[in-house]
């Protein structure tokens, strides 16, 4: 068997065995939202949306408009619930609403029907709505919702008893057909809401920052629980483990990912189920081979994003050290990400987007802009082959720093900010040391005299300035006691020190 | 062609001297002690035998080759000091993955994990996962997964570390037992004890500099000293290099 699969199959198993992670991962995102979405569903169709109404309007001539408004109320939502004063008492209704017993005030004057059944006449409804309420904002929806319908009912009325049968020309002197294709996504995905330009970026910005430091416990786990030893001397092929291990972090990643993407789109469904289709949002179409693809974009990114974690974390020599890493792996399809929630890539500055370009969570982003709202062009199959191509250059660079003794004998230091070293010396033992620098105000020589009092104590140490710009040569001559330090002149040595005897 | 030859072998760690111009040699089927104070160089030997680290400068050979060399490795095996098992494996899962990873095939692998299971006791704790493992049997588990591929060179960093009178002697009777069947040893620890019972040669290390090399009993004499734990504090003072 593959070195590959056997560590695969291994690190799977251990994965799926710790149900209560796996369960938190998966399952939990999952409840979770769909709790979510039922207590808001709950909140706003269980307990009915109370509108306080204070109906002046007796009707004219047989017709009674006010009457027909709270029908139409009524029946645009199962939980409506339209509360008549008694009393033709407005300040009553808007007294209600400011103690929470109503979400809405609506006034309906006295001469709603008559105004309505002259042409020349118009009339005024009052709404008292409360701030920062969300079922406050859905009544005003409701009847603004029912106003608009008699409104064009009576304006079409009054045209057509002025111009006949022309009426619906002169109400719509413009026709406006939207032309929809169906389906919208290019593999019969329909994401037709106003709001599904935000759904790739959002996708990504769910799957990558889910489960990121999976790949910390794998490959730094194995050096915490002092594995990794055995385990590359037991390993024929680094490729083969590391691949094995970043494949089994993924399967959980990209179901982990999927569960929060499900979960979340089950919070919107079930939060506006039972409601009128007029105020609920577009439902999103996901025919089984977009969705195939969808999940292979994810794995892709999910891969790509545990990659640089573990390229990040490579030298780290415990997980607690590597977590550190995350930070930084979590901001960057943060950063990417974000400004693509309000706008498109194409509407970025120039600078931006080429700086979009060299990250790998943009070409996701684009991948799944073509398979969820189209179109798809040649350009996509250079996307995936780019993101592809981000992939084994991840696999390749943690191979080579897997491959590092470093990783064995614990470099001390993170990929990304290398610690100076001390200059070689065979008198670490000494009582007095002095660092010899070129430059008064040299960051990289302060701080090896600050690693010098971290790590010999009882020694003093003493900070030697002498003229900036000496060469090597020069320096070793101006303290000729001073050791020599390897590859002095190949790495521009920011000081060195003199030791003395004592 | 001895087993383990190292020949001026020094190891640095950017300033740090690690390991000094060391030199020693190993027969086949000898039972060597690697024995130093804390931070002496035994495991950076250790790992410069097995190919895990290289040296800065000297020359490593096992069994005539570089041991970073793949078919040299994978007649080697480590056991690391502090060592951890797999905690939602259980133990013959361990041994049965670290033998799929030696390269044996699925029915030979479980035919080696069954046989080291019987070999080392195992048997009634097959099944528990290593996160319930005592220290003892975790150490046990271990040594099983590095037996798997039939090593010709056992390496051991403080193989009876943490364990219990009893489970220390039987981890020492199946260490002779190994020497006995013709697998060279490598041991390192800090039980005097262990390493008269285990060792037919024993190096002392102080300071990344090989101090003593030799059969205990010469060493012994030599020194004139009367135990190996007056030998070894004798060799590591301070000052001693």
């Amino acid at each position: 068997m593959s070195t590959w699969l056997v560590v695969f199959k291994k690190d799977l198993k251990e994965l799926f065995r710790n149900r209560k992670a796996l369960l938190m991962v998966t399952v939990l995102p999952l409840l979770l939202f769909s709790a979510m979405g039922v207590l808001s569903n709950y909140s706003l169709t269980k307990t009915p949306t109370v509108i306080a109404v204070v109906n002046e309007d007796t009707g004219y001539a047989n017709t009674n408009y006010g009457a027909k408004l709270i029908s139409l109320i009524q029946n645009l939502g199962s939980s409506v619930d339209v509360l008549i004063l008694n009393e033709p008492n407005f300040s009553l209704a808007t007294k209600l609403v400011q103690n929470g017993e109503a979400n809405l005030a609506l006034e309906i004057p006295s001469n709603f029907s008559l105004a309505l059944n002259h042409t020349a006449l118009t009339t005024s409804i009052v709404l008292f709505v409360k701030p920062g309420d969300a079922k406050s904002q859905l009544a005003n929806q409701i009847v603004s919702t029912a106003l608009s319908q008699i409104s064009s009912q009576v304006a079409y009325e009054r045209v057509k008893r002025l111009a006949g049968q022309n009426a619906t020309n002169i109400i719509n002197p413009i026709r406006v057909l939207v032309y929809v294709p169906k389906p919208t996504g290019f593999f019969g995905t329909t994401a037709s809401s106003p709001y599904s330009g935000l759904l790739p970026a959002l996708i990504v910005l769910l799957s990558v920052e889910t489960n990121i430091g999976l790949i910390v416990d794998s490959l730094v786990g194995e050096k915490e629980r002092k594995t990794l030893e055995m385990l590359l001397l037991a390993t024929p092929s680094r490729l083969g483990l590391i691949t094995g291990k970043t494949l089994a972090v993924s399967v959980v990643s990209v179901l982990s990912a999927i569960a929060t993407i499900v979960g979340l789109f089950l919070e919107v469904s079930l939060t506006f189920s039972g409601l009128a289709a007029s105020i609920t949002p577009q439902s999103l179409r996901v025919s089984p081979l977009a969705a195939l693809l969808i999940v292979l974009v994810l794995a892709l990114t999910v891969g790509t994003t545990q990659l640089i974690t573990a390229v990040l974390s490579a030298y780290a020599t415990n997980t607690k050290e590597a977590n550190a890493s995350i930070g930084i792996v979590m901001s960057l399809p943060l950063i990417s990400m974000y400004p693509l929630l309000f706008s498109s890539l194409y509407s970025l500055p120039q600078a931006a987007q080429y700086f979009m370009y060299l990250l790998p969570f943009t070409y996701s982003y684009l991948l799944l802009y073509g398979i969820l709202i189209g179109p798809v062009s040649l350009f996509d199959l250079i996307y995936a082959i780019a993101l592809i191509a981000y992939l084994f250059f991840l696999l390749w660079l943690t191979v080579k720093l897997y491959g590092r003794e470093s990783v064995i004998t614990g470099g001390g230091s993170t990929f990304w900010f290398k610690r100076p070293r001390l200059p070689q010396s065979s008198h670490h033992n000494s009582e007095d040391m002095t660092f010899v620098t070129g430059q008064k105000r040299n960051a990289k020589a302060h701080f090896l005299i600050l690693l010098a009092r971290m790590n010999f104590d009882h020694v003093t140490i003493r900070k030697l300035v002498i003229k900036p710009n000496l060469c090597p040569s020069k320096l070793y001559r101006a303290s000729p006691n001073s050791c020599v330090f390897k590859g002095f002149k190949k790495f521009r040595v920011n000081a060195f020190y003199d030791v003395h005897h004592g | 062609m001895s087993a383990v030859v190292l020949q001026n072998v020094s190891k640095r760690f950017g300033s740090f001297l690690a390991l000094n111009e060391v030199s020693f040699s190993i027969e086949k089927g000898e039972s060597f002690a690697l024995i130093g104070p804390n931070g002496a160089g035994k495991t950076t030997t250790l790992r410069i035998v097995c190919g895990l680290v290289k040296p800065s400068s000297g020359l490593v050979k096992v069994f005539g080759e570089d041991p970073s060399n793949s078919r040299i490795r994978s007649q080697i095996s480590i056991l690391p000091e502090d060592a951890g098992v797999y905690e939602k494996l259980t133990a013959w899962e361990s041994i049965y993955y670290y033998a799929l990873l030696r390269g044996l095939d699925k029915s030979s692998a479980e035919q080696k994990a069954e046989e080291l299971i019987r070999v080392l006791d195992l048997q009634q704790k097959r099944n528990e996962y290593g996160v319930k493992l005592s220290k003892g049997l975790k150490r046990k588990v271990l040594i099983g997964m590095c037996l798997v591929n039939d090593p010709k060179l056992l390496v051991l960093d403080e193989p009876t570390d943490g364990l219990d009178v009893r489970s220390a002697r039987n981890v020492r009777e199946l260490l002779k037992a190994l020497v006995s069947e013709g697998k060279t040893l490598i041991v390192s620890s800090h039980n005097m004890l262990e390493i008269q019972d285990v060792a037919q040669k024993i190096a002392i290390i102080n300071k990344g500099k090989l101090v003593a090399e030799g059969e205990p009993d010469r060493l012994l004499a030599n020194y004139g000293a009367r135990s190996l734990e007056e030998l070894f504090l004798g060799l590591t003072e301070e000052g001693v290099t």
